[in-house]
């Protein structure tokens, strides 16, 4: 396991020190290779052990209760894959542009720290892992972002997200005070648990943080500006990966530490979660900006996940995982396909588009696959995690699972709105000028259209993998709450 | 007690040796003196004398000497010239005196050792602030630092006169028993002794509101001259402050510790605060300084408190590495005397390694992970949530304010275009020394027990 996590190291220090014309290539090659090795990983996983690739070695931030304590549960895994498959495609979309070499640098020292926060087994590495991968996308957005007020958005995000990680840390740290242990280790953790009002703070503190990566309502408003600023491949790992941190920060550490269930707490987060998810859709139907809709629509779906969880149901941590891989997998998509069209016809404003269709009709056909996608059409890959989540919510509170119904249907109201206004009627004047789509772009675009409809026919692959995780938590809910 | 005759004995070749026509020979002394210091710390080397009320060798003592001179050397080695015939023997013979009263304050058990200490260290620092004799500026910190210190080094000795006259003894150990066995019998000024010599040495450190010469003092002397300060100088208030917990005040501790409180929420709040509005990179890192010295204080405490040196230990340690690092790159970079936030404008296009170095030296100070000042600073941060929450979150609230103005730097560093002429560097020695700074700052983010684990099987064990 180490020598995985190792490995985006040293090719990121060697990228850093390369020239700026072979380091494309180079990156493109390793992150492929990275791509395959961690499909081999997954396919060698094995669901019967609980954590896999396990590696310990504590001299690493001693002192602190840290230490270099690795490994992947059915969840992580899945994660580590989304991880390499969107730095692959980073790297590909990356390509078409002219970056020089610390933007390589720092993409793979991004996934050194993401494989590092989805497989860590100790809080404070954990930490480390997640501050790590933040310094590198900062570095992206401010460096390669673009547009009037990038300082002001960078600001706003720089703030957020710091302040958000200071809560995280903070938790920990009142977690290991408060129950007298000494080790930060997770399966140390897990053998005690905090009561009454320092379990209020634990959780309402882990929310505040992780939501502001997720985002959850009230702190998403660093959100639309950062991902409109930030360039194609920022906005790619920010959506595509970087929420997932925190929503996996709220499967490994929240939701196993929760002696009693909060119903209180628990209600007032899945009514903002809904809410978010309407918010996000009602707001990307009036958007013009192509990165706007995309990002309101991400925070709609992510919305969702965040409500499946914490509905505390065995198909609501289900549906959240199969969500989450694919969610990274649309939205990567989605950006990929904004990108294709800003660089053909030099807009990504919908009022200035129309008629892509009949200039690209196969590159049009592929996008309207993953925007059904997206909408979550059955045999596609939205609708099973789709469904399971707003099974689960309405399991837990018919209403509200009602009211979170209305995502699907405001979610295709957005989605065609776009596709209608880009990609039919008459050619504007932008799109007249359309440069042909390239055959790499489309080989890209198919891979992911592939992905849409094998997860849409066959879901079961990684529902089974997941089973056994989301069967623990359920477990230990329902353990703690009798 | 060996060491510091030799450095002693170094400091005066040194100054003597400025009468030689080779102008690097002062260098060279002073630093073979330092290293051959270094090696009877190694070899245990002493002179058969034995001061046991005056000046022991504890295993502290031997640590934190071991990073002064190491602190030192690197100074001696990477600073810049200025002019090409400036005499630096001035300099180096007095920052050898200097460190000989740190290292006095290092082994102190009585009261006399630690005015002897605190003096030795500061007159040759009140000359060398003044040591650019051609700039106001420079005159200016010189002389605002003599009356200021000398204030201090008053207070300090009516201190000393109060305890000595209330318990007739100088010695620590004896003044703690005393005040054990006879708590009830001493007179009241010998407390007012307790607080004058507290203050005293709180200005040395400079903690607010102790800390008004600081910024002036830092911004008008030559930037080696800062670097030295922030160093070697604070290591020694530091451990003397240390001392006088650890042992003088052990059985009133805990009111002591209850003074020091809001002297430390004052300095953890006005260091990042007035950091802010800094445009001047010299005093604002004087602000920063006073934060960090604040986190020193209570990381004392704690270790009092807990009975466990390696806390504030290991603060001192990143915080004097890393500060070192961050000086001595703006005493290269630096025009004049002062050194200015658009100065750095676009450094990270033209001069890479630096402008890394010099970002790792401010991540470690800002206390971001994997890099030592995140370790450090929530060592301490852990610590005190136990001793109390309001300072911890004074603390952690501080530390995301001056978070702010590290910002600033970095953006500057690395965002801003280039607006200066370049400083064309091309000094191998000095950019490989810094290399090696950030390298050690980084290694105590990540393996934070590595190099004092080396220096106490090298030095002590």
């Amino acid at each position: 396991m180490h020598l995985i996590l190792i490995l985006p190291l040293v090719v990121a220090i060697i990228a850093f020190f390369m020239s700026h014309k072979l380091v494309k290539e180079f990156s493109l090659a390793f992150s492929g290779a990275f791509f395959l090795l961690s499909l081999y990983v997954l396919f060698q996983y094995n669901p019967l052990n609980y954590y896999n690739f396990t590696y310990y070695n504590e001299s690493f931030l001693a002192g602190t209760g840290g230490s270099l304590h690795l490994g992947l549960d059915s969840i992580g895994v899945l994660m580590f894959v989304l991880t390499n498959f969107v730095v692959f495609y980073v790297n590909i979309l990356a390509r078409n542009k002219s970056y020089t070499s610390d933007f390589y640098g720092c993409i793979f020292l991004m996934q050194f720290a993401l494989i590092g926060v989805f497989s860590s087994l100790n809080a404070i590495l954990f930490y480390f892992f997640w501050e790590l991968a933040l310094l590198p996308i900062y570095y992206i957005v401010y460096q390669w972002g673009s547009g009037k007020e990038l300082n002001k958005a960078f600001v706003r995000f720089f703030v957020y997200t710091f302040v958000g990680s200071l809560f995280i840390l903070t938790s920990f740290i009142l977690f290991a005070i408060e129950t007298k242990t000494t080790s930060f280790e997770i399966t140390e953790m897990a053998k005690n648990s905090l009561t009454g009002p320092t379990q209020i703070l634990y959780t309402l503190f882990l929310i505040i943080g992780f939501g502001v990566k997720i985002p959850i309502f009230p702190l998403h408003s660093w959100q639309a500006n950062t991902y409109r600023k930030a360039p194609a491949e920022g906005t790619i790992l920010l959506s595509g990966i970087m929420l997932k941190m925190g929503l996996f920060g709220l499967i490994r550490w929240l939701v196993p530490f929760q002696e009693e269930s909060l119903p209180i707490i628990q209600k007032i987060i899945l009514a903002l979660a809904i809410f978010g998810t309407i918010y996000g859709a009602a707001i990307a139907l009036r958007r013009n900006d192509l990165k706007l809709i995309a990002a309101f629509s991400s925070l709609s779906h992510v919305g969702l996940i965040a409500a499946g969880i914490f509905s505390y149901k065995y198909i609501g941590f289900q549906g959240a995982v199969f969500q989450m891989l694919v969610h990274g997998i649309n939205i990567v998509g989605i950006f990929y396909i904004i990108d294709i069209i800003e660089r053909s016809s030099g807009t990504r404003y919908l009022s200035e588009l129309g008629g892509i269709a009949s200039k690209a009709p196969v590159f049009s056909t592929l996008a309207f696959i993953i925007i059904l996608g997206s909408i979550a059409v059955p045999l596609t890959n939205g609708f099973p995690g789709e469904f399971l989540l707003l099974m689960s919510v309405f399991i837990y509170q018919p209403i509200l699972g009602a009211i979170a119904g209305i995502t699907i249907i405001l979610g295709a109201a957005y989605m065609l709105r776009v596709f209608q206004r880009a990609f039919m009627g008459e050619v504007s004047d932008h799109v007249s000028e359309f440069k042909p789509v390239s055959n790499a772009d489309l080989y890209a675009l198919g891979l992911i259209v592939v992905l849409v409809f094998l997860l849409g026919i066959y879901p079961q692959y990684v529902l089974d993998l997941t089973a056994n995780g989301s069967q623990y938590l359920t477990n230990l809910l329902e353990l703690k709450n009798n | 007690m060996l060491t510091i005759l030799i450095l002693f004995l170094t400091g005066l070749c040194t100054m003597f040796a400025s009468f030689m026509p080779n102008k690097q020979l002062p260098k060279y002394l002073g630093v073979s003196g330092i290293i051959l210091a270094l090696v009877t710390l190694h070899l245990r080397l002493g002179l058969g004398l034995d001061f046991p009320t005056f000046f022991t060798m504890f295993p502290l003592t031997r640590i934190v000497s071991v990073v002064a001179l190491f602190l030192l050397l690197v100074i001696f080695l990477a600073h810049r010239k200025y002019e090409e015939d400036y005499d630096w023997s001035a300099v180096y013979s007095l920052m050898l005196f200097s460190t000989c009263g740190v290292i006095l304050l290092f082994g102190q058990r009585n009261l006399l050792t630690l005015f002897l200490g605190i003096e030795i260290m500061s007159i040759p620092l009140y000359v060398l602030a003044a040591s650019k004799r051609n700039q106001a500026i420079s005159l200016e910190a010189g002389l605002k630092y003599f009356i200021l210190g000398s204030f201090a080094s008053a207070f300090l000795l009516f201190g000393i006169a109060l305890v000595y006259g209330s318990t007739s003894s100088f010695v620590l150990d004896e003044i703690m028993s005393i005040q054990e066995n006879h708590a009830g019998q001493l007179p009241a000024y010998f407390h007012v002794g307790y607080i004058f010599i507290i203050v005293s040495i709180l200005f040395k450190m400079a903690v607010a509101p102790f800390h008004f010469w600081s910024p002036d003092v830092y911004d008008g002397s030559p930037t080696v001259v800062t670097s030295f300060m922030t160093t070697v100088v604070k290591l020694g208030s530091s451990i003397a402050m240390y001392f006088l917990l650890a042992g003088f005040f052990k059985s009133q501790f805990e009111n002591y510790s209850k003074f020091l409180l809001p002297i430390i929420a004052f300095s953890f709040l006005l260091g990042a605060i007035l950091g802010l509005v800094q445009n001047n990179l010299k005093r604002m890192l004087a602000y920063s300084s006073i934060s960090h010295i604040a986190f020193v204080l209570v990381a004392i405490i704690l270790s009092v408190a807990m009975n466990d040196q390696g806390i504030f230990m290991f603060y001192l340690m990143t915080y004097s590495i890393a500060s070192l690092l961050v000086f001595l790159i703006l005493d290269y970079l630096e025009q004049g005397n002062s050194i200015f936030l658009d100065q750095l404008n676009g450094l990270s296009k033209h001069q890479p390694i630096l402008a890394l170095a010099l970002a790792i030296g401010i991540l470690s100070m800002a206390g971001i992970p994997f890099t030592g000042g995140f370790i450090a600073k929530y060592r301490v941060l852990m610590g005190i949530y136990q001793l109390n929450v309001w300072i911890f979150a004074i603390g952690l609230l501080s530390s995301a304010i001056a978070i702010g103005y590290y910002l600033k730097i970095l953006n500057r560093i690395f965002f801003h275009e280039n607006s200066q002429e370049n400083v064309a560097i091309n000094n191998n020695l000095f950019v490989g020394i810094v290399s090696i700074l950030a390298l050690g700052t980084i290694t105590l983010g990540i393996f934070p027990e590595l190099i004092l684990q080396l220096i106490h099987s090298f030095f002590v064990a």
